[in-house]
């Protein structure tokens, strides 16, 4: 089975992690919603193509405004860091076949501390290969940005490798050699897939970004940045298909 | 216009345009004139030299002292007047050690001659025996003075000169040295002016004071090492053959009131012409390529200030770009010169975002070039009135940028937002600004408040683009051009803008727009509005109170009829209905606007109906608040100053508001929500899976 057949036979998984996705950012940008209504109170700027001077007058006068704003995206990174951790036993033993919620949840559940572990060490790599990803800087600026580019999906390869033997082999997740294997696991054509699929996640994650700037105040831009996650949680998903598929092979 | 061009354009012939393209300079003007000889070490960055001050008494009183300005004394110590203010530190760039002052030491002092010559010029070469003179330092350093030994008439001449010594500090306000590029600005000993009463003006320099002196000529001889590339007030006129290692540079600039210059080895130049003024720009080398850009906004400036202000003067402008080690000395006026900032160029992928600036570099081009009017021309008292020089400076860069590039331009984009340069000047014009009054002396702004740049530049702004908004654009620059042109070389005072514009825009003013709906009988009384602008620290704010709709008052109860008897009128069935169930007739809407800020002013409002027409009033201002009713008919929202013509209300928040009754978004809430939830969705990252 391919790594993409992976993704498909398991569309509950990537609605439920989509919607999940969108929950938690609506969830974390309603407190600010509500308390810029509530500064706004009875009043209301009439044209909403001209936002930044109001909204400069609004946050300059009112500091929990400010207050909101920098919560909500500090939550949304915490989120970010934690929920991987916890939610990838889940998704690679979905992946690797058909698997009820309960085990899904269970394998969740005993496996985020190694799952976190795991993250660290890719931390630590990602630290290193960026170190030398500035050190080739200092020869060409264009040898450090594809340093970079290959280094972060070489990293997110090995973290899935890893958490794939771990689920789905018994490895002992705590342990650096794991992730050590990981490493020595890594073939050319893995690196490629997983490198073009994170760059496809960061490619969405712009798209986002610059709708968001683009649309401010229109209609259409929050159907479409709603979309672009939720394709942006397929290309997460079909990256760690691929970890999953070599490690059943 | 001819682009810039890597091989100079010839020198002009006359520091001043020909008399039929550079307007009136009235030759009463001229008061001083400086013959200077300077020499610069470029290692011990030291300019030593001698100046013959040549002064015409065109007071009605005796003099029998020669007040001096010795503003590179300022850098002396930690103690001058304006190291104490400044504490290190100008526009954010720090004094960069301890050690690196800066002096002028007069070092020699002599009367060359006087008398009663009709024209300046006659005298300058000198007359009779010469006789030493002592100079003495005033309390404050940056002051000196030379006692005479002999009063000067009214009408007569006299001629002095000064040895000198000028110690450069490392540049980080204004003037100094890095490295190999120096530049020298207050760098020699400047004559005070005698007011026409008779009495001297001789600020100290402090940090927020810039300069003040009369018009005269100037003829300046340089000698340098041989490298440097040298840009300086007016045109060279003369340059000799360079000699050991050195070169000698003869510069020459009519009926200007400063001379300053600047010199680097690493100038690289780029030159121009627009129409006959040359335009001379010194750049680093890494900066060439935004020659172009420079120019496009000087010329820009040039023409809009010129239909605005009347002719410039000058046969040529020449733009300093000090290098990046040399921050302290970017964005200053001088006449005929000044000196920018960088354009930052952003990287690639910023562009991505819509993003785009227009205030670095380029509106530093078009800021300094607007001071060639009103500090190079019209020449106020900087020190006493710097809103004269600053504020008027800034009204002028934003129409320039209106003229530039349509009304309501951007200063700055992102996405699909812009902020408007009336969105960045009124953000400006709250806060701290409300502690300092406008037409206040520099020394009084202190820099541990930080209003100086808020009051002076933008809060004049401020003002002058409202009253410009009230009055009607045409109106208003008719007043402003009769301003600029009457006291071109006159050093007006605020009292003479004031008089300007009272007479100009008469007394009191219907608004614009306001008499094409029959609503002229509230006028805008301009002095009143001068004067609260100006010397008051009121706040221009106006909110909403009240939009709803209501019952209107009916005719039940008890009522004597036509016999005397009481009768009962029952109330109709619809009293017990909600408001939105009543008919139309039943009805009245009622707005309450509210005055919040000191600030008396007529302001319009706007009322949109529910049937979807809008009505507009215009409201006094004179009053805490009025209560607007208009029976049988509901409104829907109502706004204050619904075209934004009042540029000094920095709130505007509470200017727009829904009826109680009409669903309406406050506007702010969905779309940064919105935008927020991006962000979040960007940060989940696909749950960083």
């Amino acid at each position: 089975m391919s790594a993409l057949r992976r993704v498909l036979a398991a569309p509950w998984l990537w609605l439920a992690l989509a919607g999940l996705q969108l929950a938690l950012a609506a969830g974390v940008a309603a407190p600010l919603r509500a308390v810029l209504r509530a500064a706004m109170g009875p009043f209301t700027i009439g044209d909403e193509t001209q936002l930044l001077g109001p909204l400069f007058e609004l946050l300059a006068h009112n500091p929990a405004v400010s207050a909101a704003l920098l919560a909500s995206l500090a939550v949304s990174g915490a989120l970010g860091l934690l929920l991987a951790p916890l939610l990838a036993g889940a998704v690679v033993s979905r992946l690797a076949g058909p698997c009820s919620p309960g085990e899904q949840a269970r394998v969740s559940l005993v496996q985020s501390p190694a799952m976190l572990v795991i993250a660290i060490y890719g931390l630590i790599l990602r630290g290193l290969l960026a170190l030398i990803a500035a050190a080739l800087g200092t020869l060409h600026f264009g040898l450090e940005i594809a340093a970079i580019a290959a280094s972060l999906g070489l990293c997110a390869l090995v973290v899935d490798l890893a958490r794939a033997r771990v689920v789905l082999d018994g490895a002992r997740g705590f342990h650096p050699r794991t992730f050590i294997r990981a490493v020595a696991e890594v073939s050319p054509g893995l690196w490629l897939r997983s490198t073009l699929l994170s760059a496809a996640q960061w490619g969405v994650t712009l798209g986002i970004l610059l709708a968001a700037v683009h649309g401010m105040g229109t209609a259409w831009a929050p159907w479409l940045i709603r979309g672009l996650a939720v394709l942006g949680t397929g290309f997460g998903l079909w990256r760690i298909a691929v970890a999953v598929e070599h490690t059943r092979r | 216009m001819s682009g810039p061009a890597s091989t100079p354009v010839p020198e002009p012939a006359q520091a001043l345009r020909p008399e039929a393209l550079r307007g009136e300079v009235p030759a009463r003007a001229r008061v001083v004139d400086y013959v200077i000889d300077a020499r610069l070490d470029a290692e011990q960055h030291r300019i030593t030299g001698t100046v013959r001050i040549t002064w015409h008494n065109t007071s009605t009183r005796a003099v029998d002292q020669l007040p001096l300005h010795l503003y590179m004394n300022s850098f002396r110590a930690e103690d001058t007047a304006w190291m104490s203010e400044a504490r290190g530190s100008h526009r954010g760039v720090q004094q960069t050690k301890a050690g690196a002052w800066g002096y002028i030491d007069v070092t020699a002092a002599r009367l060359l001659g006087r008398g009663p010559g009709p024209e300046l010029g006659e005298l300058e070469t000198g007359r009779g025996p010469v006789v030493p003179l002592t100079a003495r330092e005033g309390d404050d350093p940056s002051v000196g003075s030379v006692r005479l030994p002999a009063a000067v008439q009214p009408g007569e001449q006299v001629v002095v000169e000064l040895e000198f010594l000028t110690q450069l500090p490392e540049v980080f306000a204004r003037t100094g040295y890095a490295d190999q590029f120096h530049i020298a600005g207050q760098w020699f000993p400047k004559l005070g002016v005698l007011q026409p009463d008779g009495v001297w003006r001789t600020h100290v320099f402090t940090l927020n004071a810039e300069f003040y002196a009369d018009f005269g000529d100037y003829e300046v001889h340089l000698d340098v090492p041989e490298a440097m590339v040298v840009g300086a007030t007016g045109i060279l006129v003369a340059a000799d053959p360079p000699a050991d290692g050195r070169k000698r540079l003869h510069y020459r600039a009519e009926m200007v009131h400063d001379f300053a210059w600047a010199a680097d080895p690493a100038f690289v130049e780029a030159s121009s012409t627009w129409k006959d003024v040359r335009i001379r720009q010194l750049l680093q080398p890494e900066h060439l390529a935004d020659a172009p850009l420079h120019l496009e906004a000087l010329v820009a400036t040039l023409e809009s200030m010129e239909a605005r202000f009347g002719p410039y003067p000058w046969s040529t402008i020449t733009v300093v770009h000090p290098p990046e080690r040399a921050k302290g000395a970017q964005g200053m006026e001088y006449p005929t010169f000044f000196t920018t900032s960088e354009v930052v160029h952003p990287p690639a992928w910023v562009a991505l975002f819509g993003l785009e600036e227009r205030f670095s570099g380029v509106f530093t081009t078009v800021h300094e070039f607007g001071h060639q009017y009103f500090q190079g021309m019209l020449a106020s008292d900087e020190a006493a009135q710097p809103w004269l020089d600053e504020g008027l400076n800034t009204t002028s860069n934003m129409l320039t940028l209106a003229d530039w590039h349509g009304e309501q331009p951007w200063f700055a984009k992102i996405g699909n937002q812009r902020i408007t340069v009336d969105d960045f000047v009124r953000g400006t014009v709250d806060g701290e600004v409300h502690l300092d009054p406008v037409d206040a002396p520099a020394e009084t702004y202190r820099d541990v408040i930080g209003s100086y740049g808020d009051v002076v530049y933008r809060k004049t702004g401020a003002i002058l683009m409202t009253l410009r908004n009230l009055a009607g654009p045409a109106r208003f620059d008719a007043a402003f051009k009769s301003y600029a042109l009457t006291w071109r070389f006159r050093h007006p005072t605020g009292a003479d803008l004031v008089a300007t514009l009272l007479r100009e825009l008469g007394p009191t003013l219907q608004l614009a727009g306001a008499g094409d709906r029959g609503d002229d009988g509230v006028r805008l009384d301009v002095a009143d509005f001068l004067e609260q602008s100006l010397h008051t620290v009121n706040e221009v704010d106006f909110s909403l109170e009240v939009v709803k709709n209501r019952r209107r008052v009916g005719a039940a109860g008890w009522h004597r009829d036509e016999h005397g008897a009481l009768t009962l009128k029952p109330a109709p069935e619809s009293n017990d209905l909600p408001v939105r169930e009543l008919a139309d007739a039943e009805v009245e809407a009622v707005v309450v606007i509210h005055r919040s800020g000191e600030f008396r002013l007529p302001v319009e409002l706007e009322v949109e109906f529910v049937d979807g027409t809008r009505e507009r009033s215009t409201w006094a201002g004179q009053d805490r608040y009025k209560i607007y009713t208009w029976p049988g008919r509901r409104v829907r929202a109502a706004r204050i100053d619904p075209d934004h013509k009042l540029s000094l209300e920095s709130r505007r928040l509470d200017n727009h508001r829904a009826a109680t009754d009409a669903a309406r978004s406050d506007g702010l809430s969905r779309p940064v929500g919105d935008l927020a939830e991006a962000a979040s969705l960007a940060l989940l990252g696909g749950l960083s899976l």
